[in-house]
This record gives C-alpha cells, structure tokens and sequence, in this order.
C-alpha cells in the first residue's frame, strides 16, 4: 500500500507531529518513519477484519491534541503497592531514577532508541503502534539483571491528563534478562476532565528462563478512548502473565500479542471486562507458538449490560514445526440485559500434527436454577444475581495474586454490577 | 509407526478412481461472459422475460463485483473470460422421453461411476435428476412424486412449467448479489433441479442429483431450489464426481432451501470431486453457495456433507432461522489431503424465538492439506430463547498439512445460550499402538479411528450414502499416517 490515506483525522496528526517534533528527542528520522507509517495505514475502516466489532468512526472523528512534555503534577488514585512510578501522559512527572524497584530504567537520553520506539507488523493495531512511536514522549525502558529475582510488584501508574481533549501515547519497554523474575502493576488512569484519548504500547521481551507477571487494569473514565498494544517475545522456558481488568473507557481496545520464540516458552493470559453503560470493551489476543513445546492458556471472562458492547478475538497460531505445543483458549460471556452484545471469536491455526489445542466458548444468561436457589436461601435477586456475576469473574479473579489490586477490582465489580442489577430488577 | 515406503508409495500414488471422460458431442458456447452470453443462456433454455431480466442484474452486479479474498484459501487468479459458459449434450430430437433415449455413452458414463441409473433407482427407490454437464437428460420415479403431488424436476423445466413457483421463490434465500459467486451463478446458471413438496406431503422418496463436470473448459453453474410448504418433509441427496483433468475447473453453484411452517428439509451431499493429483495440479474449483431459509414456524433444515473431494472448496451451508422454534443443524466431515484446500462451515442466522441450531464440524488434514472451519452464530435482539451448539474438531495426519477454525459468535440477546468447543490433535500413537497389539493393521486402525471421529456426522446420511462416506474416506486417507 503506497497510497497516504489523507482522512482529515491522518491530517490532523501529522500537522500535530509535525508542531510537536522539536520537543519530543529522539532520531528525527525514525519519528517520520513511525508517522508515515501510521498516515499510510490511517484509520481501520468498516470492512477491515480486525476491526470487525469496533468502530472508530467516533474516535477518528474527534481531533485529540498529541500531549508535549509537562512538569506539572497530577493527581492519581492511591497507590495499590509500596512501589509506584506515575507517569502523566507517558512521561515521568519528576526526573526519573536510574533504578526503581530492582528495574533499571533508561529513557531516550540513556537508552538505545531502538528498544525505545520498536514499531511492530501487522495487526489491527500496528497504525497506533506507530503513532505512537511517533508521538510517544517519555518512553521508558524498565530492565532487570541475569537472573535477578523479585516478588514485590512495582506499579506504574498511567494517566492521561489535559486541558482539553488529549492524546497520550505511553510506551514502556520491559527486558526481562536470563532467569530473572518480576511483577509489574499497569494502572490505566485519567483526569476525567476531558474526552482523552489514551493510546499505549507495552514491549516486553523475556529472556530464558525468565518470567514476568503483569497485572494490568484499565479504570479510565467514561468518555475515554482507550488503545493498546502489548506486544511480548518469550524465550526459551520463559514465562509471561498477563493479568488483566478492562473495567473503564467509553472505548477500550486491547491488542495482546505474544510470540512463544524459545523451546518450550509459556503464556498466561486472563482477563475480564465489564461493558455496562455504553461501554465498547474489545480484547484481541494472539499467541504465535514458533517453537516446540511451548505452551499458552488464553482465558477471557466478559459481562456486558445496558447498552454495553464486549468483543473478544483470540487467535492461536502453532507454526510449522512447534510440535508437542499445548495451546488453551477459553471465553466465557455473561449477557446480563437486553440491549447489550457479545461478539466472540476464538481462533486456531495450527499448522503442526503432534498438539494439543483446544478453545471452548460459551455466552449466556445466570443460570436460572443458580438464581432460585439462592432466592430461596434468602438473598434478594439483585443480591442472588451480583454474587452469580461475581462468582462468574471469580474464576479469573482468583488467579489475581496481587491481593490489593484483586480487592479493588472486586469492589468495583461489585459496586458497578449491585447498580446495574438494582436498576434492571 | 510408518508403513515401508513402497506401500505409502503405492498408495499415495493413487490414481482417481472415478477420473474418465466422455466423449460425447457438445454443444458449448465459446469462452467469455458478457451480456450477450446471458442472452443466449436464457434464449436456448426458452425462459420467460422475467428470467432474462433477473439474470441480466445478476451479471451486471456481478460485473461491479471484486474476487473474495477473505477465505483462509491460496487460490491462482481466475480468468472468468476463458471459461465456457455453457454446455450442452448435443439435442439428438427434443430430448429423451425415457431412459431407453438417452444416449448409451451417458449411460455408460453412469455405469463407470456406480450409478446403475436404471437398476439403482428401482433398487434403492430413489428418483435420480442425472445432470450431464448443464443439461438435465432424465429423470426417473416422476409419475410416483406426481402422484404425491410433489413437483420434481430441472430447473429450466420448472421455470416453463411453474414459473410462478420460480418468481416467486428464485433468489429469496440466496438474492443475486449476496456474493461474487452467487451473482455469477445467478447470471449464467445452465440447469439444476427443482423441487416443491405440497402441503401436507412427506415425500415418499429420498430424492437424489448427481451432479458431474464433463466437457473440457467448462465451468459448470448449477442451481437447486427446494421449496417445502407447510407441514412437508423432503429428504435431498447430492452427489457428485469429476472426470480427471488438468486444468482447474469452476464450479460456482448456488443452493437454496425454503421451509415453511412445520416443514422440514434434509439436504445431505456426497461431494469427491476431483481434487487434483498428488502435487496439487488439476483438481476443481469448488465454490458453493447454501442457504435455507426456515421461514415458518417450527420448520427445520439439516444439512449433512461430506467434502472429500475438490483442489479448493469454499462452502457454507447456512440456515436462516426466521420461523418461531425453527431448527438448524449442520453436520461436516471435511478432508484435505495432498495440497487440497477446504475453507467450509456454515451460518448461524438466529431471528426467531427459541429457535435452536446445532454444528457438528469434523475436519481431517493429511498430505499437504489445508482444512479451516468458518461459522458464524449470529443471535439476533429478537431472538428470545435461543440455543446453539457448536462442535467442531480437527484431526490432523501429518506435520506438513494444516487445520484452523474460525468461528464467529455474535450474540444480542441475553436469553440466547450458545456454547462453542473445538479441539484439535493428532491419531495419538496409544491408540494405534494397541490396534496394532490386537492384529489390526495400520490402515485398518486408522480408517476405524477416523470413522469413529466422523461417526456422528456419519449417522445423519442416508444408509447408502454413508456407506458410499466411508469409502470414500477411506480410500481418500490410506498411506496418510506415517
């Protein structure tokens, strides 16, 4: 494709970059390249596949400005650990630490640009990633030593902030080198102030035998747009987690990508999403298994209501010559009103004979005999029907072992879903 | 586990069994398609203006049409102007009155291929629709049906005979520009079959087509229509094999299935067409449309095949559950082997209340083969107490060959319950190894796994036509594992 799409909205924000450049560092070259990139790709359209359930008509409609460089402090919800970094639209609000919490962090001043602003191919959200690495202002480079080990989680809060309608684009990198172990907390986070538009892009590389936890929760508020990238390379015997609660954002689209590179590299991605109000949730996960015996679980739990809209895309390629690979993909949908919609597709390409793969997915209602029972025992039905629904997400929950962040998301379902209940009973 | 060399070998190298041609005079237009190529179409079949004019939009919406490319298929590109349009048996008078006209080479061809027309018919007591390339040359049992009242016969037939039938129904399941091949097939389609079952009637016969490709260059553009009124039941078997040939030939056909109020159709398809030699050269294009559309309520549509056969097949027998309690159910078993291609599944379409549809989809991969389920359930808002029940799984004999699934779910109602599994994996070596303990041979465990694998879909044919399924599968795999 060598065509520029020139939408007014591709317009918009290579005027923007081309105002915002002088201050965003960096090798000139490589912003323009990640620029041109996304003008050529420009917005998905209504009949590209990857953006089947998500429009953007509403997001490409609006004109965020690309967030510069700022000093000012903004306010950010408690920390859930002792350790906690805030970053205001992708930038560290003060100077940032050579190290924090066993990481060593390198910015554009001290780390190689080309770990910094990587754009990656293919995908639905390749444009964004580009534009991201275009516009992205404080990237960050979070690495850890051969065979260095922690279990303290470091959070990072996100947030996206302005004075009008902004557009954020953090990117952190995360190098796990050999044998090492960590836990990193991503907290979505935004003024609420405004019609923000937060597009994020995590790249994430593990060494062997290295193994990384991400607990990732997305609480924007209820006018955001929300976009991200997570885009992760496993080496041999390495392991990388996701833990995700997609719970905010009027939009919200998460692209998960993990290439299981090394013999016997692993994955774990759980989720849930809660798409009530209006809310748009949309999570793609795509696991490429490219050598033998690595292993992934895919296991997504969505509830939407009211008017709300939750999209699910998983996708398992097990390459040519991945045998003995094990590959899991489970997603289970809870639809609690009329109105609401649940668009699932668990995908599997397979292209090895000696592996076990295997994706079930179910989409419903609380089961009415669940529901008379505890009615019976007593419990009011929005009371009966929350703790169903809690039970549901409960499965993926348990799997949170951050105990203070599990007890938030489990509040905030059970805040937002009692609201909902009592309103529809 | 392999078997010596020379047997895979032996096997492998297999020729098609049904691969011949006939040589029979043609009558074939030259390649191309324009309007003028309609015309004459419509001319030589003598249709009624309202035809003419349908097929006419057909083509020229066709004609604004590009090439899907969304399928999981490698496909060369297609020179539409190069194919023939139509063909026909040479017309020795005004066709056959009974099979004692037809012309021995016809009926020879038959014989070649298993199909007594004479003998098994009577035998099996099954009506038999021959089609020969795009000209319908008999048709048996026809005082039987009339006597049920049940109309069976070939399209052009039908559309002299019952247009009204025709205007009314032609195109109300499948319209002209559903999708690029529909409109083709809409545009020139030679011939097919037509069947309306009268209120009331359970048709006292299965009703069978073969369908065959005969004359060289010749894309062949069937189209079948099958109207059950209230309260009937009909039960449809397609089956279909090619002469061997090398050049890729196409084949766009277009199925569609009316049932109104407690009527039920069952449409099961036998398909082995040639599918190309051991190095993918050759094989038949497969491109099919299928829909029924169960209008009424409490109607109910199957659909049962068994694709072993084409260089690429791109099939999704789909069912549009309007009628209130309607029913769908779709039963696959999909082979690819060597460098064959299959991008097959169905659709969903869930408007009714408690209307219920069930997919059982069995692929199996072997040689160089590619096999991809695609299916979508859409539950829509109004759809109150839908269910479904999505199987699908892969079998997958060797490591060059490849097995996918892509099923789309897209539910907007909460009362709907629709559950998806699938599974892939391989003939594990356990269950070869104590096949083997207890004297059994390797082909022979490997064709009774592969037959327990695709039982259930198995036991939804008709008793011949499984029988004719388990051969076919059978010579379809042997020399696959090792």
């Amino acid at each position: 494709m060598s065509a520029i799409a020139s939408s007014p909205a591709t317009v918009h924000y290579r005027e923007a970059f081309a105002r915002l450049q002088p201050q965003l560092g960096g090798t000139a070259s490589l912003r323009v390249a990640a620029m041109q990139r996304f003008a050529e790709l420009g917005f998905p359209g209504a009949r590209d596949e990857a953006w089947k359930y998500t429009s953007l008509r509403r997001l490409e409609s609006r004109r965020f400005v690309p967030a510069a460089p700022t000093t000012t402090s903004v306010d950010v919800p408690p920390a859930f650990v002792a350790q906690r970094l805030v970053l205001a639209n992708g930038s560290a609000a003060g100077p940032v630490p050579a190290a924090f919490g066993g990481f060593t962090l390198g910015t554009l001043q001290t780390a190689p640009e080309d770990q910094l602003l990587r754009t990656f191919v293919g995908g639905g959200t390749e444009r964004f990633a580009a534009l991201n690495a275009a516009l992205t202002i404080g990237p960050l480079l979070l690495s850890t030593a051969a065979g260095q080990r922690s279990d303290d989680v470091v959070q990072l809060s996100l947030v996206t902030t302005g004075t009008g309608p902004t557009l954020a684009s953090p990117r952190i990198a995360v190098r796990m080198a050999p044998g090492s172990r960590a836990r990193l907390l991503l907290d979505h986070v935004d003024d609420g102030a405004h019609e923000h538009f937060t597009n994020a892009v995590l790249d994430i590389e593990l060494g062997a035998g290295a193994h990384l936890t991400l607990y990732r929760l997305q609480r924007q508020g209820e006018r955001a747009f929300h976009i991200e990238r997570i885009e992760s390379r496993v080496g041999e015997n390495a392991c990388f987690v996701l833990r995700d609660s997609q719970l905010g954002a009027a939009l919200a689209r998460l692209d998960t990508h993990v290439s299981l590179d090394g013999r016997a590299a692993g994955t774990e991605i759980t989720g849930v999403f809660l798409a009530d109000g209006s809310r748009h949730l949309d999570s793609h996960v795509l696991v490429d298994h490219r050598a033998i015996e690595t292993t992934s679980l895919q296991d997504y739990r969505g509830i939407a209501a009211n008017k709300g809209r939750g999209v699910f895309n998983g996708k398992a390629i097990v390459h040519a010559g991945a045998q003995k690979s094990n590959a899991r993909q489970v997603n289970r949908n809870l639809l609690l009103t009329p109105g609401a919609e649940i668009d699932t597709k668990p995908d599997l390409e397979i292209y090895a004979d000696d592996v076990q793969c295997s994706h079930g997915t179910t989409t419903g209602q609380l089961d009415p005999e669940a529901l008379f029972y505890l009615r019976s025992r007593g419990l009011s039905e929005p009371e009966a029907r929350s703790a169903l629904t809690r039970a549901f997400a409960g499965a993926v929950m348990a799997r949170v072992d951050e105990p203070v962040l599990a007890r938030h998301v489990h509040d905030e379902l059970d805040r937002r879903l009692v609201r909902l209940l009592e309103g529809s009973v | 586990m392999a078997s010596t060399p020379t047997d895979l070998d032996a096997l492998v190298a297999q020729k098609y069994q049904h691969g011949f041609v006939t040589d029979v005079e043609s009558d074939t237009l030259p390649p191309g398609l324009d309007e003028d190529v309609v015309r004459v179409i419509s001319r030589i079949k003598r249709e009624p203006q309202f035809m003419l004019d349908w097929r006419l939009r057909a083509l020229r919406h066709w004609q604004t049409m590009a090439n899907p490319d969304w399928a999981h298929l490698r496909i060369a590109p297609i020179d539409y102007q190069s194919i023939s349009y139509y063909s026909a048996p040479r017309a020795k008078t005004d066709g056959p009155k009974s099979l004692d006209e037809v012309d021995p080479k016809l009926l020879a061809t038959y014989e070649k291929l298993g199909v007594p027309l004479h003998e098994r018919a009577r035998l099996a007591g099954v009506a038999v629709d021959a089609v020969f390339d795009s000209v319908s040359v008999a048709t048996t049992f026809k005082e039987k049906l009339a006597r049920a009242g049940v109309i069976f016969c070939s399209f052009s037939d039908a559309v002299r005979n019952h247009p009204d039938l025709i205007e009314q129904y032609l195109g109300s399941v499948v319209p002209y520009a559903d999708n690029y091949f529909a409109a083709l097939n809409s545009a020139v389609f030679s011939d097919g079959s037509f069947v309306y079952v009268p209120q009331g009637v359970r048709c006292p016969m299965e009703l069978s087509t073969y369908f065959r490709i005969n004359a060289a260059n010749t894309g062949q553009f069937e189209r079948t229509l099958i109207i059950a009124d209230e309260g009937s039941h009909v039960s449809y078997l397609e089956g279909c094999t090619a002469p061997m040939r090398d050049e890729n030939q196409l084949h766009a056909a277009v199925v569609e299935l009316v049932a109104l109020r407690d009527a039920s159709i069952k449409y099961s398809t036998v398909q082995n067409w040639y599918p190309g030699d051991e190095n993918g050269v050759g094989g038949i294009y497969n491109f099919v449309t299928k829909r029924g559309e169960c209008r009424g309520a409490n109607s109910r549509i199957s659909w049962t095949q068994v694709e072993t056969g084409s260089a690429i097949t791109w099939k999704y027998p789909s069912c549009v559950l309007s009628g209130d309690n309607s029913v769908g159910e779709f039963y696959s078993v999909a082979l690819a082997n060597h460098y064959q291609q299959a991008d097959t599944g169905t659709k969903m379409i869930h408007i009714g209340r408690n209307t219920r549809s069930t997919i059982v989809a069995k692929g199996i991969s072997a040689g160089r083969g590619q096999n991809t389920y695609r299916g979508l359930v859409k539950i829509l808002p109004s759809a109150e107490g839908a269910r479904n029940f999505t199987q699908c799984d892969s079998l997958l004999m060797g490591d060059k060959c490849g097995a996918h699934t892509f099923p789309y779910m897209e539910i907007k109602n909460p009362t709907a319950v629709v559950e998806h599994e699938a599974t892939t994996s391989k003939i594990a070596d356990d269950q070869l190894f104590y096949s083997r303990s207890r004297g059994v041979s390797e082909e022979d465990a490997v064709n009774m796994i592969v037959n327990g694998f695709c039982k259930v879909v198995f036991k939804e044919l008709p008793m011949e036509f499984a029988v004719e399924a388990q051969n076919l599968l059978a010579v379809s795999l042997e020399g696959s594992v090792g």
